[in-house]
């Protein structure tokens, strides 16, 4: 199973949202990180063949797979980013409706279902109507009914958005186990949801993919280049004005910062290991999150 | 696609705006039957001792005059009513033969009789029927038109029966009380758009666009669900509208004999204009499009016989849309006649 992204492009009117983004992927657990705008959704689209890219294509196997269609959909299992459900369906109704979309087997969708709701914890909530559900059980629904027909290529638009902490840790330990020998590819641009899971992180920024690798090689790139210092409240000031600041906390009447720098940003800051999120900052920094 | 088309309904009927259009139809629904079907001359029934009944007492007495002519629809039979008509409503037998004065609500059985009246004979009827009482004289007395000079072809008599109720409850449907069409259409349109665009409003679509079958069964199974919901509030509809008035005026004459419809339309006196059907007085008036008629209006008005004068026929009769005067009437071939006694039978 190989999923090969070729030059694939994306313009709205004169904005050019994905710009040839080349990507291979095979089993495994893809990280897509991005700031908001930066292409992720428009990206994902492409790959569900919901989105008609300007240029370029997306081959599963070597074969378009706007021209496999539904052999295509039938591997492909998609969390959108925005989406929204039948108010007046309940859990189990929500589900076995999709199923049947899916072309699974009436008896089988039952079975499936009613494991998928007690992975993601809504078994008690399964006769109740969806109108009544919080955002993070909505979440929960709609990443149970993208695994519904076992999916080969599992596309998750910020699957984390609405999950409590506690639930975030299943979700990794889930995407983990269920990676293995499945290909899943989810964005967020919150760097912990796939910093240490995933096998290859794509950094994307303003439509173009300016950094692909495992974490640790692409963390590579800023080795030697963080610091950190503990300075004063004024003198951290200071530093978030001239560096890029990755993160700060409060330690006595101190304040330790840490910086990314070519040079040594101040005169007692001492190196240390680089993590996925300062790579992340070291990118983004000065925009929104 | 049962699986497919059941959630489609399930959706369909998870939508305020299609409940709130439906609750919104069975309301229009009573008021139509009301206004059409429930408040018409042909639920109140005028007796010979000159009361009135309405309702459900109107239609069973109707039903009841009916059915003493039940059987076959002879020049006999025909006589017969006149003459009963005669004795018990005397007044209005005058009326019918001199000024077309009669009221509507009249038993339903004696109210097209115009029709077998011709004008020229009026005054003899009249002192014939009024002389003999109860008896029944010979047809040839009183000079009737035959009923082989509508159905010439007919070589089975025309079975009579009561038919008032439900006739009138088919003609308030499909006819004046087909406004109803119109909300169920709304309805149905709401109900079938939603099941369309509901997918995009709901932003349920990239759900459903990334499925297997959801770029392609999924619309086949939309479509047959349309249908469905057509077809079934299309037959909710007429059931509502079938068990309200069956729960008023009860079941008699639903089955009559289509022969029973034949096409007795009768005209009298019309001096406002046509299709007063349901005025006061005027039992049919129609328009006239044979050019004899004065003022294109038909009628069995004696006024009448003076602009048809080297016609035996002096009346001017309705058959559906062709509407012939005695005169022309008369010019169509043997073949033509039978054809638009025909169609008047099963279009009245
Ligand atoms: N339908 C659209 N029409 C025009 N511009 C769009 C549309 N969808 C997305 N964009 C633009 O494309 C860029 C990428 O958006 P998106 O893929 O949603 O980013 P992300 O998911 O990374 O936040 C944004 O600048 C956004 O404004
Ligand atoms: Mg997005």
């Amino acid at each position: 199973m190989q999923l090969v992204l070729d030059r694939l492009t994306k313009q709205y009117g004169t904005k050019i949202a994905l710009d040839r983004i080349d990507a291979v992927f095979q089993p495994g657990i893809y990280g897509l990180l991005g700031a908001n705008g930066a292409g992720k959704t428009t990206l994902l689209r492409l790959i569900c063949d919901i989105l008609k890219p300007t240029s370029g294509e997306a081959r599963l196997n070597g074969k378009n797979i706007g021209e496999l269609g539904e052999k295509y959909r039938a591997a492909l299992g998609y969390l959108p980013q925005e989406f929204g459900f039948y108010p007046n369906f309940t859990a189990t109704d929500f589900l076995l409706y999709m199923a049947s979309l899916k072309g699974l087997n009436k008896r089988y969708a039952r079975e499936k279902a009613a494991g998928l709701l007690e992975t993601v914890g809504l078994k008690k909530e399964q006769g109740k109507k969806i109108k009544t559900f919080s955002g993070g059980m909505k979440q929960r629904l709609g990443i149970a009914q993208a695994l519904l027909n076992d999916p080969e290529i599992l596309i998750l638009d910020e699957p984390t958005a609405g999950l409590d902490p506690k639930e975030r840790v299943k979700f990794r330990n889930f995407i983990r186990a269920y990676g293995e020998n499945k290909i899943v590819i989810l964005s967020t641009h919150i760097v912990t949801d796939v910093e240490h899971i995933a096998d290859e992180i794509l950094i994307l920024k303003d439509g173009s993919l300016v950094k692909k690798g495992t974490e640790n090689s692409i963390i590579s790139e800023i080795a030697g280049c963080v610091w950190e210092c503990r300075v004063t409240k004024q003198e951290a000031i200071h530093l978030e004005n001239t560096f890029t600041v990755c993160n700060s906390k409060s330690e006595d009447e101190k304040i330790v910062v840490r910086v990314i720098s070519d040079q040594k940003p101040w005169k007692t800051a001492t190196p240390v290991p680089p993590c996925l999120e300062d790579l992340y900052m070291h990118y983004f920094h000065g925009e929104g999150q | 696609m049962l699986r497919m088309i059941r959630f489609e309904f399930q959706k369909m009927f998870g939508r305020a705006v299609v409940i709130g259009a439906l609750a919104v139809l069975v309301f229009i629904s009573f008021i139509l039957l009301k206004a059409y079907c429930f408040n018409t001359s042909r639920t109140t029934a005028y007796l010979p001792d000159g009361t009135t009944l309405s309702g459900r007492e109107a239609i069973l007495y109707h039903q009841s005059v009916a059915g003493k002519y039940e059987g076959d629809f002879t020049d006999e039979a025909v006589a017969r009513m006149v003459s009963d008509f005669a004795e018990e409503y005397p007044k209005d037998f005058y009326g019918m033969t001199h000024d077309g004065s009669v009221n509507a609500s009249l038993p339903s059985a004696y109210l097209y009789l115009p029709m077998f009246l011709p004008p020229q004979n009026y005054d003899e009827i009249f002192r014939e029927a009024a002389g003999k009482g109860t008896a029944i004289s010979p047809l040839t007395e009183y000079g009737l038109i035959s009923m082989r000079e509508y159905m010439s072809l007919a070589d089975e008599p025309l079975q009579y029966g009561y038919s008032d109720s439900w006739e009138l409850f088919f003609l308030s449907f499909f006819g004046p009380a087909a406004a109803i069409a119109t909300p169920v259409l709304i309805v149905i349109i709401l109900a079938v758009s939603t099941a369309f665009s509901g997918e995009y409003s709901m932003k349920t679509a990239p759900l459903i666009l990334t499925t297997k079958y959801g770029k392609s069964r999924q619309i086949t199974a939309k479509l047959l669900a349309s249908l469905l919901f057509a077809t079934l509030l299309m037959g909710f509809v007429f059931a509502l509208f079938c068990i309200a008035f069956g729960l008023q005026y009860g079941l008699a004459g639903w089955n009559a004999d289509m022969q029973t419809n034949f096409g007795l339309c009768g005209s009298r006196y019309c001096p406002a204009g046509i299709g007063s059907r349901s005025a006061p007085g005027y039992a049919d008036c129609f328009s006239c499009e044979c050019g004899e008629c004065p003022g294109g209006i038909a009628s069995a008005n004696r006024q009448f016989v003076d602009f048809c004068p080297s016609s035996p026929w002096t009346g001017c009769w309705g058959w559906d849309s062709n509407i012939g005067c005695a005169g022309s009437f008369r010019r169509y071939s043997t073949q033509s006649i039978s054809k638009l006694s025909r169609r008047s039978m099963i279009f009245r």
